[in-house]
């Protein structure tokens, strides 16, 4: 049955998922092919030399598409990572809660199988697009460099990988990337926890539950940010800045805690939803 | 004819009287066989354990007959459907006295009343 | 084998002062079809939604083939409820394959005659269809399983009278001496002639329990007529 509950909720998610990676990747060329226009190669190369007027203006229009572009593409990076979790904080309520419930919560399997296919579909559709937005952005990066810099792909790509192994030579280096490793891979599925826990929450409430779901994960976030502030205190206190460990944590302790935090709230609020759902069933 | 089913009395019963009806109409011959329990409930719009109810019952009077290799059948006994015929007119001319009184008329009455409709009848 | 569905001192209450429904117990036979009657606002739907597992009780048990409810009840009761549940963005065919994974008890192939008799195209969404047939094809998907019982919320109401006619007959048309319909209505005299028995319930408790044919031999009238004798303000 988890199969077949995967299957289906995978399928409901997947257009608006895949709309919203087309929107990123549709901007993402946009503005690779911006770069490749002589307009930004004037701009950069201009503002190294010659001060012609007409040359001045072009590096104005350049200057002003460059920076509009850029807050443009920042917006919609912004705009398609809320879009998707509007979407399937929505979607999760009105299959659960919603006129759809009643046909979700007759359904012959368990709640946690409900739960498991829910907060992991969305959790992979969202490390997908962020990955996607990850290569985007460098793409684009890229491209903007490669545009004007004296430099091939071959060479880039070396530049590139000298830093890795560089890198990952060093010990502090390569658990910082470990860790943003780990943080890359388990967020998604924590953050979906976390939505659809709290989400669960405004279960309690019989008139607003929508409203109270929402008001709950702002609640939630709330005390998230301050457990980790907290959690970090009590790692930077407990560990006592020593050497290169010490100045590690001094530097990736924030984002330890955060990841810590967010496993044991995801998981907490998990279980309570889990109970709701089992033992405080109330649809109206 | 119609399953007319009334308010105050028990459905079975009626939906006895409406299939000794149709056997003495003819509508289901002598040794046919007859509709299933659920074709007929659904044809009346009735609750099918009802119709079976009135099934057990016309097999109880001898009306129906139960045979292994036919299934439910109209019995043969044409003189048993004679008298079910003969039974369910004598209600009616019952009834048909019983209201035509109620309006006033009496027996001399009516036996001219019904004359007349007769005689127009024919031509 | 057990009794479908036995309830025990079943009590819900959404304030102090009113129970929705106040310590019924009841238990149902198999093979029946049993009409749940009585005025709005009586506890129906409560006691349905709990059956079902849609609302958890505050106090009571409630067993179907003497199981508690969950998954492998599910499994074993089609519910028509009283609503569109169905998301209008599916295809029939599509909502037809939903069925058929989930509940092996479904059977693709006399939902797909029912809609062929009645001339709903599987290909097309399911907004665009009138209310009449949504609730038509709704109701086609309850029948077409196989369960043990049958829970219909208000199948007739706001319906015009040929679809009720199509919905009684398809109600009797799929009877099961193995299994028991529970139909909860406040038109008694549109359906009356299909039920076996009757529960009549007010204000959240069980006033009666008993068949068709007893009130119309005790009472001489129609259950319709008694129930607003019994229920008369």
């Amino acid at each position: 049955m988890l199969g077949k509950l995967f299957k289906y909720e995978w399928k409901a998610v997947s257009w608006m998922n895949l709309l919203l990676v087309a929107i990123s990747a549709g901007v993402t060329l946009l503005g690779v092919v911006y770069f490749q226009t002589p307009l930004w190669k004037e701009m950069i190369h201009g503002s190294m030399g010659s001060g012609a007027l007409s040359s001045m203006m072009a590096n104005s229009l350049g200057i002003l598409l460059s920076i509009g572009g850029a807050l443009t593409y920042i917006l919609v990076l912004v705009g398609v990572r809320f879009g998707q979790m509007i979407f399937l904080g929505v979607r999760y309520y009105r299959s659960m809660f919603s006129d759809e419930g009643y046909l979700t919560h007759t359904l012959p399997v368990k709640p946690s199988s409900l739960l498991i296919s829910k907060t992991v579909t969305a959790g992979c559709w969202m490390l997908i697009v962020n990955f996607l937005l990850l290569v985007f952005t460098v793409i684009l990066v890229l491209a903007a460099i490669l545009g004007v810099a004296p430099v091939s792909f071959g060479e880039a790509w070396d530049i590139f990988r000298q830093a890795m192994a560089s890198i990952l030579e060093e010990p502090s280096s390569r658990a910082t990337l470990l860790l943003w490793l780990a943080i890359g891979l388990l967020e998604p599925f924590l953050n979906m926890g976390i939505l659809f826990g709290s989400l669960t929450l405004g279960h309690y409430s019989r008139k607003n539950k929508g409203l109270m779901g929402i008001l709950a994960y702002c609640g939630v976030s709330l005390a998230v940010s301050m457990l980790t502030v907290i959690c970090n205190m009590i790692l930077l206190s407990v560990l006592q800045v020593r050497g290169t460990v010490g100045q590690w944590f001094l530097v990736n302790g924030k984002s330890l805690s955060s990841l810590i935090v967010d496993i044991a709230v995801a998981a907490g609020l998990m279980i309570w939803a889990h109970a709701i759902v089992k033992n405080r069933l109330n649809l109206e | 004819m119609e399953w007319n089913l009334e308010e105050g009395r028990p459905i079975y019963a009626q939906l006895v009287e409406l299939i000794q009806m149709r056997i003495a109409a003819g509508q289901y011959a002598p040794g046919e066989k007859l509709p299933s329990v659920r074709e007929l409930a659904a044809e009346a719009a009735v609750n099918p354990n009802t119709m079976q109810r009135a099934f057990a019952e016309l097999e109880r009077s001898g009306l129906i007959v139960t045979q292994r290799t036919n299934g439910r059948t109209v019995t043969e006994d044409e003189d048993r459907i004679r008298e079910v015929r003969k039974r369910l007119a004598e209600t009616h001319v019952r009834e048909f006295f019983a209201r035509m009184r109620s309006l006033g008329y009496s027996v001399s009455d009516i036996r001219d009343f019904v004359r007349e409709y007769s005689e127009e009848g024919e031509t | 084998m057990s009794d479908l569905l036995e309830i025990q001192g079943l009590s819900k209450a959404y304030d102090v002062r009113n129970h929705a429904v106040d310590n019924i117990s009841i238990t149902l036979p198999r093979g029946k079809i049993i009409g749940l009657l009585g005025p709005n606002g009586s506890g129906k739907t409560t006691l349905i939604k709990m059956i079902t597992g849609l609302l958890k009780p505050d106090a009571g048990e409630i067993r179907i083939c003497g199981e508690e409810i969950g998954p492998q009840t599910k499994a074993r009761v089609a519910y028509l409820p009283d609503r569109t549940y169905l998301s209008g963005g599916e295809t029939i065919e599509g909502i037809l394959n939903y069925f058929q994974d989930f509940y092996s008890d479904f059977s693709k192939e006399s939902a797909e005659e029912m809609l062929k008799n009645l001339g709903i195209d599987t290909d097309v969404k399911l907004k665009t269809l009138s209310k009449g047939n949504k609730e038509k094809v709704q109701l086609i998907l309850v029948m077409s399983r196989k369960a043990d019982m049958y829970l219909l919320d208000e199948p007739i109401a706001g319906v015009d009278p040929a679809a009720r006619d199509y919905i009684l007959r398809t109600i009797i048309n799929n009877y099961n001496p193995e299994a028991t319909v529970l139909i909860s209505t406040h038109l008694i005299s549109d359906i009356e002639q299909v039920l076996d028995e009757v529960i009549f319930m007010r204000r959240g408790k069980l006033v009666l329990y008993t068949s068709v044919d007893n009130i119309r031999e005790k009472h001489g009238k129609s259950v319709d007529a008694y129930f607003r004798e019994v229920f008369a303000c």
